[in-house]
């Protein structure tokens, strides 16, 4: 049984989320809360709707933590932060983020968005922040899968080498 | 790319492709886990501590339902809902779902009852008027002129 106190192993954590431990649930939220409250407000722009998206994130994440394979390579940081983004996407909302939003953030993360090409962020905006598909967005900006492809994959070398300096 | 696959941007057969050649390959695994590290230090530096009543929010349904309470004690107090539900349905017991349908059959029996005993009630008035009919007849042929 997990204690309060204690700071469980990964398999242990999600053995006890499976079964339903609510010290496990708090546990995971006082460690992960402020990195997805963080995200969920560049997602949104906006905090009180950050409030209401990290409440239901949560929500999925404890209803779907036997989703969560460690063999997939992926870290359970990495899955949370894709469960927020997922959230945000599928939550509609009127205050949904712009490409001027991002131009002034303060996030470091979007910094590196700046040095991107207009197209190139338009892209990065509508895939990453609106959740739209490849070809869905090519329609959007009337361009060709291979343009937003291209686009895509010189927005992440971006963000590969602004991640690695700072 | 591994970025893609990180941050969720992946078409489903790119993350098939990934989740297949992971395990065959450790220096993907190895950049999966660099690149993991360099977006994990992004988004703690992004970090924004959560107003405090967001913590309760999002945990205080699993407080209620903590199962590892013990066993249910019985409550010395009687609730009595009294608030009017706003919702367009109703829930009921699924024995209702038997009493219903037992409740139609019965319905259905009963109907075809009715129409077989007044078919029935109709034959028998028939007969009866023609029965009527050929005495009237019968006594009409015999009458002594």
């Amino acid at each position: 049984m997990l204690q309060p106190e204690q700071v469980p192993t990964e398999e242990i954590l999600l053995a006890q989320l499976r079964e339903g431990n609510i010290v496990a649930k708090q546990w995971l939220y006082d460690r992960y809360a402020a990195p997805l409250y963080g995200h969920l407000i560049q997602l949104t722009g906006a905090k009180p709707i950050a409030d209401d998206l990290l409440v239901i994130t949560f929500e999925r994440i404890f209803k779907n933590i036997h989703e969560y394979e460690q063999s997939r390579g992926i870290s359970l940081f990495s899955w949370l932060i894709k469960m927020a983004r997922e959230t945000a996407i599928k939550t509609p909302s009127d205050a949904g983020l712009t490409g001027n939003d991002i131009t002034h953030s303060r996030s470091g993360a979007l910094h590196f968005m700046n040095a991107l090409s207009e197209q190139c962020k338009r892209v990065f905006v509508l895939c990453y922040y609106k959740g739209f598909s490849r070809i869905e967005t090519a329609k959007q900006l009337d361009m060709t899968d291979e343009q937003v492809l291209n686009y895509l994959k010189e927005a992440l070398t971006a963000l590969r080498r602004f991640s690695r300096r700072s | 790319m591994v970025e893609s696959y990180v941050l969720g941007l992946a078409t489903p057969e790119e993350r098939e492709e990934m989740e297949r050649l992971l395990p065959q390959y450790p220096e993907l695994q190895t950049e999966l886990l660099i690149v993991e590290n360099t977006f994990h230090k992004l988004w703690l530096e992004d970090a924004y501590p959560p107003p405090i009543e967001l913590r309760q929010r999002t945990l205080r349904p699993y407080d209620w339902a903590d199962t590892n309470a013990g066993p249910e004690k019985k409550p010395n107090y009687t609730f009595i809902n009294i608030a009017p539900n706003q919702s367009d349905f109703i829930t009921v017991h699924k024995v209702w779902k038997w009493i219903f349908l037992a409740a139609f059959l019965l319905f259905k029996l009963c109907l075809f009852l009715a129409f077989f005993f007044y078919f029935k009630y109709r034959q028998a008035e028939d007969r009866q008027q023609d029965r009527e009919k050929v005495r009237q007849e019968y006594q009409n042929q015999n009458i002594p002129r």
